[in-house]
């Protein structure tokens, strides 16, 4: 080979255009396929919408150059028309729906100490508190040598309560009991003297009186496509009470999110929670209902919602046939339509 | 001479009638603006400050505006004195038959939430019928709240601040030191603002447009959680459902248009909540301009908004680099002319 000069030849001009070919630059242009198909997991069932706008067999494709932001668009309207085929009162609900799972979580604040990085970090428990649930505040960083807690009235500035802060084995704790006629403007304010500083930090927080206890749910029933379920309540207000819920499958995996709107008067009442059949399908038994939330809305502005309290942590539905539930499918209501209807023009470019 | 008086009336009609078509849509556009600093610090006339905070781009391409002051807190003053006569209004003239969209700025996206929370049920208590609200445009929303609101409450709890990084921050964005009455300040806290209506039943599609550079230099930045556009995270900004480091509204797109895996982006939204366009060189204030700060690129992604539907579309595709070092970007045709708000307008259909 080395005596070969033909394939030294073949070899040089192989290798130039092998490197020519690797380090050529790309030209900027213009691909159609920014996003490839992906696989279909979940069939989108067809909506009843207008018949000149919606047109479950119109191309999703956009023509290139004369997108604005309408390519956004048809992602958002098939977005929106996917949920749309879920009555609003039971929403899917997946594992990544924190606010629909959690609803009274607190995020922990912190504030720096010095410009090194060095914070001091504090949470509560959670954000709203109903009497008499005690509040639990913890506080975290170095060199803490002693904190104490101030509940304030924001609207006044009056301070309510004092309490000292605890050493545990990492981090600081506090708590106090609440009563039922604390200002709604309510400011928990950590004092800590870190370093031979003084450093505070202002939590939010809410701690109410219960207007509503939910006691007990009746055994579960079919009607047309939905499972209901009617909670009992003991109302202490009138007015309009919404209710949610969360309904888990017998692992525990979440599957809807309920939610129930009704006038209710003083006393004992009733308000029925309704599951869709389009949530249940392929879901093992039992269900497990939770997460309960209590609200006497806003009646005028002004007015603040009010919240009641659950005597229940769970209730287990157990013994319901899903065979019994009509396969008949949500029909969006005219406004959910009109919304869709947006996002479509927007979509086309209208 | 009635011949040329004939022709000029007729041109000049024709003028007026040409330059209404050309700021007329389909729908209604209802403004609602941002947090403004600078009336903690002095409170000045609402509505001219209303005006003033739009005049860059949307005033004169909308129908109405809701304008609040920033010293009072959203479910007192605000809702009674400044929201509800709008609402009223809106209901008592059918000003929102054809359909409304809600351009919101910051803490508008936190006030309109709020409102499509509430107006149903207050306006038809006041026997009035309720508003029509298609969509809200939201412009780096608030409505998950601002880590900044949380440390300046928090500052002005103490007598002084341990961290020059953390005063010079609260400086740029407040512009001076705050008074007693925090107002809107202490809704924008990340807790309460999570925690303000955060669930309406009205299923409202919620589009957001997101920014992701600074207009104070960078000195906020450090304390807000995640990517940010000087005020707000990407958490809130994004839609997304709980507060957190995120780098991206969407899964497979970056901020500055580039296609790849983001293994931070938003995991969960709000309900109905749904990025549509992304800029990385837009600030907090500079998306509601009219001058052009970059590329803009899709927010949207099948991962994030469709669970694995099938769907595919046609985008401005760039390609830059050589061999190992090529990259896709993908961006919306138009961004390098056009602001953000202009887009957005574009978008809306005529």
């Amino acid at each position: 080979m080395k005596s070969n000069p033909f394939l030294k030849r073949i070899m040089a001009i192989s290798i130039i255009a092998i490197i020519i070919w690797l380090f050529w630059p790309s030209i900027p242009h213009h691909l159609t396929t920014a996003n490839e198909q992906v696989i279909k997991v979940q069939e989108i069932k067809p909506i009843n919408l207008p018949a000149k706008i919606i047109n479950q067999n119109t191309p999703l494709a956009i023509k290139t150059r004369t997108i604005t932001s309408n390519d956004s668009a048809t992602l958002v309207a098939k977005a929106y028309a996917a949920e749309l085929n879920f009555p609003p009162y039971s929403q899917p609900l997946t594992e990544s729906d924190f606010d629909r799972l959690k609803p009274n979580h607190f995020n922990p604040q912190s504030i720096p100490v010095d410009d090194n990085g060095n914070v001091v970090s504090a949470s509560l428990s959670k954000y709203r508190y109903i009497y008499p649930e005690p509040v639990l505040a913890t506080l975290a960083g170095e060199n803490i040598e002693h904190a104490e807690l101030e509940l304030v009235d924001i609207s006044t500035g009056e301070l309510i309560l004092t309490r000292i802060f605890e050493k545990g084995d990492v981090n600081w704790y506090s708590q106090f009991e609440g009563n039922n006629n604390l200002p709604t403007q309510l400011q928990a304010r950590i004092k800590a003297y870190v370093n031979g500083k003084n450093v505070s930090i202002a939590l939010a927080l809410k701690y109410v009186d219960s207007v509503a206890t939910l006691e007990s749910f009746d055994p579960a029933f079919h009607q047309d496509a939905d499972m209901i379920l009617t909670a009992n309540l003991t109302t202490r207000e009138a007015g309009l009470y919404r209710i949610r819920a969360n309904i888990f499958d017998a692992k525990h995996q979440p599957i809807a999110h309920l939610v129930s709107k009704k006038k209710l008067g003083k006393g004992n009442s009733h308000m029925d929670l309704k599951v869709h059949q389009s949530v249940l399908k392929e879901k093992k038994a039992p269900f497990y209902l939770s997460t309960f939330s209590i609200e006497l809305m806003s009646p005028a502005p002004g007015k603040i919602t009010k919240y009641g309290d659950s005597a229940i942590k769970e209730y287990v539905i157990k013994n319901f046939s899903l065979s019994s539930l009509s396969e008949i499918p949500y029909q969006s209501s005219e406004q959910e339509q009109q919304r869709l209807l947006l996002l479509q023009n927007m979509a086309d470019g209208r | 001479m009635n011949i040329i008086k004939s022709v000029v009336a007729i041109a000049v009609l024709y003028f007026t009638l040409y330059s209404m078509a050309s700021h007329s849509k389909e729908y209604k556009i209802v403004l609602i603006h941002g947090f403004q600093p600078q009336q903690l610090i002095v409170d000045g006339d609402v509505t001219e400050s209303g005006q003033n905070y739009w005049q860059g781009y949307w005033n004169n391409r909308s129908d109405a505006r809701i304008d609040w002051p920033s010293y009072e807190r959203i479910e007192g003053k605000i809702a009674t004195d400044y929201v509800w006569p709008k609402l009223k209004s809106f209901a008592e003239s059918n000003f929102c038959s054809p359909g409304c969209i809600f351009v919101t700025h910051s803490t508008g996206d936190l006030v309109a939430r709020y409102i499509i929370d509430n107006q149903e049920n207050w306006l038809e208590n006041a026997g009035l019928p309720p508003l029509n609200i298609v969509a809200t445009f939201d412009i780096a929303g608030a409505g998950g709240g601002s880590e900044l609101a949380d440390l300046a409450v928090s500052v002005a709890q103490a007598t002084e601040t341990w961290s020059f990084l953390l005063e010079a921050a609260l400086e740029a964005w407040l512009g001076g030191d705050l008074g007693d009455e925090m107002g809107v300040l202490h809704d924008l806290k990340v807790n309460n603002a999570r925690q303000l209506a955060p669930l309406p039943d009205a299923r409202i599609p919620r589009l957001r447009f997101v920014g992701d550079a600074s207009e104070y230099l960078g000195v906020t930045s450090p304390f807000i959680q995640g990517n940010d556009d000087g005020v707000v995270g990407t958490h809130s900004s994004c839609g997304g459902n709980r507060q957190g480091k995120y780098g991206s509204c969407s899964a497979n797109i970056a901020f500055n248009g580039k296609i790849s895996n983001q293994s931070n982006a938003v995991s969960g939204f709000m309900p109905y909540h749904y990025p549509m366009l992304m800029g990385a060189d837009y600030s907090h204030g500079s998306l509601l301009e009219s001058k052009q700060q970059g590329k803009v690129t899709a927010a949207s992604n099948q991962k994030n908004l469709l669970s694995g539907e099938s769907i595919h579309f046609d985008l401005y595709t760039e390609t830059t680099g050589w061999w190992l070092w090529k990259s896709d970007y993908l961006y919306v045709q138009n961004s390098n002319e056009e602001s953000m708000s202009m887009l957005i307008y574009d978008a809306l259909p005529n």
